[in-house]
């Protein structure tokens, strides 16, 4: 297991020099919050030559809410004019609930289920934060940072399409398809992280991902300040990070605050925006104990 | 394909066996009318308002056009690659849908005629990460790929492909074609890069303005209307959608970040139809909204989910007057279709939503058994 690991983070590292076209053009300090960060939009658009019509920076994540009685009268929808208005605000980013019967295995859909391979397991891997991420990082607003797919399983088209969202995507050598990064011949995806998924029914032994289960996962109760560092308080236990204190997400291993990088191990940088320092793998290290 | 061994429908066939037999007893049986009687219609807005628009269907792989196999595997290998993974762009024609796959770096073809669904393998148009695409009126294919930075042409076979645009350094996101010219949106440098169609040459760069009420701030998609001089185009700088003449002057802009009607989080794909209604996708809210060109909001669709007329980090849309047989058994007979929509989900079961636009008919106006989705999805808590 520990090959894998360390195989992991060496394909994580080549991405870093991916292509230019996505390159960040903001240096920034790693714990210097989100205006210090590849996250202040409105210092991103100046960089790019147009000027943002805000200073606000959280806007572009948190979406004002619009108060049901502020809407302009021009704002409500012509055909659509027997509305009940006072409850209809969109709801951005959340995922479906746990709960929830309209994700996939419960949307009552069952022949199109079935033609599709989705059974009882599937779920919705953007759920919690993650949906908000990928709506920027797509491909062509921001750097598109995971695909699906995984070569070390064989999984079902639901279980690799949906099941799993990957992260760091190596496209750093598209170019030469004889080359084991190439992007569509051989999907050389160790890098990749799976998402969306319960961390306490995986701790619990389960078996989550219906993958082969070779890793050894924490309790999610595990405190990790040794990691943090000193004066580190919001996140005390593995389950601070988890998506309701249970599913891991794209915030599970990313600040996108920027708050906390100067106080991680021995000081070192822990870009691109990640909650422990890669170096000695202390992030995998928080959650996988080898 | 090497690599396509590795999304082996192995153990999908094996869960699949039962639902399989199932499945092949109800075809025979019911010979098809099982499927209908089955199907709830979903129509928007909700109900009491009439309906004016109905899901129909969607695709993500070769066998939801083309049903289950009788013997899965004499198809097993067409099947493996006959998938979209992550959509973005969109164009239909001809009974054609036309869509790029970024997780993939190729084009489908999903055509609803043949039934058929045709990966575009082909080592000549080899594609890197292809945004939207527009046809010509050839049926040519303009591909804007933001990695090979550049505009990849596609001929209508799809056995070759040339290229124009490299040596303008673009981050091209769209592109819409004219008689002579190229409309390019360069997310990158904030611009609407106007080319020559021949040569490739720059005719002229737009709207790039350090005044955010005057330019593009982080366009993504470009809807043109020749016939009238218009261009629209989202901003994820601003939240909006602009309406520039086609020298770059912003004539109308509608929404901002926010979270109520006429507003937008993320929105991407622009569409203008016929009747001169604005269509825009917002993959923040997982909705598309209409607006007329006074900039009112007539009505909005979709919601998140995984059930049917849900939209899942929706990119791009299309809207035709075609009329496609295939699509016609999806339509309730209670309602009249007039134009189809065709939206890309880049995440999700949904890979291509299809919706019709129209009217109740008018003796079955009272009659239809509308179910809306959006009823059974419970209020959850944002991120505050
Ligand atoms: C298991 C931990 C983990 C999860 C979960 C995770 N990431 Fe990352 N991510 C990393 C690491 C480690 C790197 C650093 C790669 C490097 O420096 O080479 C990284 C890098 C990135 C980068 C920068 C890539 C570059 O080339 O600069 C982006 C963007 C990113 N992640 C976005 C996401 C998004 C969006 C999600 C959720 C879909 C996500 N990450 C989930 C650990 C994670
Ligand atoms: C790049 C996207 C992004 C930006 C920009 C952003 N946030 Fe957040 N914010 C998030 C996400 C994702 C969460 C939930 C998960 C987490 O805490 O990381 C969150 C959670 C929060 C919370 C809940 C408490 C917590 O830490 O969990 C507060 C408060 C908050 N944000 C405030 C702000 C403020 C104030 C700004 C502007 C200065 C801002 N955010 C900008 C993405 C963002
Ligand atoms: C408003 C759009 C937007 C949203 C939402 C967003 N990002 Fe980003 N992100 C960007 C942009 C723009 C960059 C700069 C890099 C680029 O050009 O692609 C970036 C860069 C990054 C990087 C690279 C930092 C580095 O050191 O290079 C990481 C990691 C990242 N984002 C993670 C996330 C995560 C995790 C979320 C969700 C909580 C998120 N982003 C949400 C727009 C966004
Ligand atoms: C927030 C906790 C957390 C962090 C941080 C984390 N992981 Fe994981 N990781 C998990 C969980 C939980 C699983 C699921 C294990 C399972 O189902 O067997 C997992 C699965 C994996 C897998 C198996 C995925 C597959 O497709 O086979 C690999 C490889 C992996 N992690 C590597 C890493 C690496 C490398 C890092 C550091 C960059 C890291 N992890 C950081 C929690 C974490």
């Amino acid at each position: 297991m520990k090959k894998k690991l360390l195989a992991g983070i060496c394909a994580v590292t080549l991405v870093g020099s991916a292509s230019l076209v996505f390159a960040g053009r903001l240096s920034y300090d790693n714990g210097g919050g989100i205006t210090n960060s590849p996250h202040n939009m409105p210092a991103y658009l100046q960089a790019k030559g147009a000027a943002p019509e805000t200073s606000q920076l959280c806007v572009f994540c948190h979406t004002p809410h619009n108060a049901t009685g502020s809407g302009e009268a021009g704002y409500n929808p012509l055909w659509n004019h027997k509305m009940d208005t006072s409850t209809a605000n969109f709801i951005p980013y959340e995922g479906i609930d746990v709960n929830d019967p309209d994700y996939i295995a419960g949307g009552g859909d069952t022949s199109f289920n079935a033609l599709n391979g989705f059974g009882a397991g599937a779920y919705d891997v953007l759920k919690g934060p993650s949906r908000l991420c990928m709506s920027c990082h797509d491909g062509v607003t921001a750097i598109d940072a995971f695909s699906s797919g995984n070569n070390s399983v064989t999984l079902s088209y639901a279980d690799s399409y949906d099941k799993k969202i990957m992260i760091g995507e190596n496209i750093s050598d598209n170019s030469n398809p004889a080359s084991s990064n190439y992007f569509g011949a051989t999907r050389d995806l160790r890098n990749d992280h799976p998402i969306g998924f319960s961390y306490i029914d995986v701790a619990d032994g389960e078996d989550a991902l219906g993958m082969a289960k070779d890793i050894n996962i924490r309790n999610y109760a595990t405190p990790v300040t040794t990691w943090l560092g000193a004066g580190k308080t919001s996140v005390a236990q593995i389950k601070d990070v988890l998506f309701k204190g249970e599913f891991l997400t794209c915030s599970s291993c990313h600040d996108v605050h920027n708050t906390d990088g100067t106080k991680t191990a021995g000081g070192s940088f822990a870009k691109p925006l990640l909650r422990v320092t890669t170096d000695g793998s202390a992030l995998c290290l928080m959650c996988h104990s080898k | 394909m090497g690599w396509v061994k590795f999304y082996g429908v192995l153990s999908r066939d094996v869960c699949l066996k039962k639902s399989f037999f199932v499945l092949a007893v109800a075809c025979i049986a019911l010979s098809g009318c099982a499927a209908k009687e089955a199907r709830k219609s979903f129509f928007y807005p909700k109900p009491p308002n009439s309906p004016h628009l109905q899901y129909l269907t969607s695709f993500s792989i070769g066998r939801d056009l083309e049903g289950e196999r009788l013997f899965p595997f004499l198809h097993a290998n067409a099947d493996k690659n006959n998938i979209i993974v992550k959509p973005y762009g969109i164009a239909v024609k001809n009974g054609r849908i036309y869509v790029t796959d970024t997780a993939l770096s190729r084009l489908m073809v999903i055509d609803l005629n043949e039934k058929k669904f045709s990966p575009v393998d082909n080592p000549l148009i080899a594609l890197r990460l292809p945004a939207n695409l527009n046809l010509d009126e050839k049926g040519n294919i303009y591909v804007a790929d933001t990695l090979r930075q550049e505009i990849v042409i596609v001929d209508p076979m799809l056995q070759s492909s040339t290229a124009v645009g490299n040596e303008l350094k673009m981050k091209p996101t769209d592109v819409a074609v004219t008689k002579d010219r190229l409309f390019v949106v360069d997310n990158d440098q904030n611009e609407l890069k106007i080319l020559d169609r021949e040569t490739g040459k720059l005719i002229k760069a737009v709207g790039k303005n350090s005044d955010p009420k005057k330019g593009l701030s982080l366009p993504t998609n470009l809807m043109l209307d020749e016939k009238n001089g218009f261009m629209y185009i989202t901003n994820q700088g601003t939240g909006k959608v602009v309406k520039m003449d086609l020298d770059g002057n912003i004539l109308k802009s509608i929404g901002g970040f926010g979270d109520r009607f006429g507003l937008f989080s993320r929105p991407k794909g622009v569409f203008v139809d016929d009747d001169g209604y604005i269509y825009v996708v917002d993959a923040g809210n997982q909705v598309v909204q209409i607006f007329n060109q006074e900039g009112k909001i007539l009505m909005f669709f979709g919601q998140r989910g995984s059930g049917p007329g849900t939209l899942d980090l929706p990119a791009d849309i299309f809207v035709t007057r075609e009329k496609i047989d295939y699509l016609d058994q999806f339509v309730d007979p209670g309602f009249v279709r007039e134009k189809l929509i065709f939206i890309t989900n880049q995440t999700g079961p949904r890979k291509v939503s299809v919706f019709a636009m129209g009217h109740a008919r008018e003796e079955a106006a009272n009659s239809l058994e509308a179910v809306n989705p959006q009823e059974s999805i419970p209020e959850q808590k944002k991120i505050p």
